[in-house]
């Protein structure tokens, strides 16, 4: 009985190598699959695949892998400290407290402004939260506005706007409610009290005006699409690579 | 060898096509079963079974495997379809899991093969156009990635590694992450 066919894994055909990447939903995985043999690190290449699964941006500056549980750590220049990503973009901060955004895959680089300093950050040894937002995928319109969330472990917030490498505005409260969540939601900032749902709009010179609540009912009541929709954003917000 | 093709006697009835392996072993089933293959589904359609539908590309060791999947997944099918009017909504879902769970069960068997094995199925399900058999072989492949180091996946699958040192510390500088 001949066998004809030969069996050499490395020369799988470049489709059936793209099947088996397609069922690897973690970049990890495929990044090592790629890296087996060089027909596999060529053919790889050739496949269009769906990005994989989104990673989880922990507050050690470190990214958790699904579904594996793998903990990766992104180089970052020296004197920069990871605080955050958006899209695939990390949030770094100098020690000198100048910030930027940058891209571990592409190695690209966005300034942001100096950002402004909350609480009582000097005797708080509670670490900041930054929560970044963008209205559309960074990668395609680098020019876009970045709204930043900044948040002690206590009593205080404040949305910085940013057009970089420049900061236009910030506000600290709405209605004299601490800033509790913001997201971008079909081009339109929302940000959250603990009573109330606001929209800003962002004028052209970039500063921030409130346009709702009008007559919006109190947020714990609010059971409307838009809230729901909004709180789906508020939860899942991590690191994505095309 | 052989018998993997002739044991189904009360498809007497049904029509019957005959697959000819490279090393020229007959193996007869009925259409059912050959045409959740659809490269042989479309010359069937085009009326060249007659005397035979010679494959080239498979041996009779991978196509008795092939055929084994095949009629499998061809009987699970017919029986879905006969039972979905003769039971009531909560028993058919009993009769559906029952039926996928042996289904899944005999799919685990049949992926336990060596390498070589795993390796022809996949090019055969390709050649043969079966969707099912090739989700199944990818999949398994997948599964038995994850997590490793190329190191391991080379060995696990006999791979020669032919990248010079200078792109090895290349991907390694690219993409280090991936590698601690």
């Amino acid at each position: 009985m001949a066998a004809i066919q030969s069996s050499s894994w490395s020369d799988l055909q470049p489709e059936l190598l793209g099947l088996v990447l397609q069922r690897l939903p973690s970049l990890a995985d495929r990044v090592r699959l790629r890296a087996v043999c060089r027909t596999w690190q060529y053919n790889a290449r050739l496949q269009s695949l769906p990005p994989p699964l989104p990673w989880l941006s922990l507050l050690d500056g470190t990214f958790l892998s699904f579904p594996s549980g793998e903990i990766h750590r992104m180089p970052v220049p020296d004197e920069a400290c990871c605080h955050g990503s958006i899209d695939n973009w990390l949030f770094l901060m100098n020690n000198d407290g100048w910030c930027s955004l940058m891209n571990p895959f592409s190695k690209a680089m966005l300034q942001l402004p100096k950002l402004p300093t909350i609480g009582h950050e000097m005797d708080n040894p509670c670490p900041l939260f930054y929560k970044l937002v963008v209205p559309s995928f960074l990668d395609l319109s680098p020019e876009s506005l970045v709204a930043v969330l900044i948040m002690d472990g206590g009593f205080d917030s404040t949305l910085c706007i940013c057009q970089p490498p420049i900061s236009t505005d910030a506000i600290s409260r709405l209605s004299g409610d601490k800033i509790y969540d913001v997201v971008f939601f079909s081009g339109k900032l929302y940000a959250l009290t603990p009573v109330k749902l606001f929209l800003l709009e962002i004028a052209d010179n970039h500063k921030c005006c409130c346009l709702w609540p009008g007559g919006l009912e109190s947020c714990s009541h609010c059971q409307s699409t838009t809230c729901c929709n909004m709180h789906a954003h508020f939860t899942l917000r991590s690191l994505r690579q095309t | 060898m052989a018998s993997a093709g002739s044991g189904d006697e009360k498809a007497a009835a049904a029509a019957m096509i005959t697959l000819i392996s490279s090393d020229n072993e007959k193996f007869e089933v009925t259409e059912a079963t050959a045409t959740l293959s659809q490269t042989i589904r479309h010359m069937i359609e085009d009326g060249c079974t007659d005397g035979g539908v010679p494959l080239p590309n498979v041996t009779s060791k991978i196509l008795a495997r092939v055929i084994e999947y095949c009629k499998k997944h061809a009987t699970a099918a017919a029986g879905e379809e006969g039972s979905s009017s003769s039971f009531s909504d909560a028993a058919f879902l009993e009769v559906d899991r029952a039926f996928l769970e042996e289904l899944e069960e005999f799919d685990d068997a049949f992926l336990e093969v060596d390498r070589a094995t795993l390796f022809d199925l996949i090019l055969a399900a390709n050649y043969l156009d079966i969707k099912g058999l090739l989700n199944l072989t990818c999949q398994k492949v997948a599964d038995s990635v994850k997590g490793k180091t190329p190191e391991q996946i080379r060995e696990m699958y006999n791979i020669v590694n032919d990248l010079t040192p200078e792109e090895e510390a290349e991907i390694r500088r690219e993409t280090q992450w991936a590698f601690e």
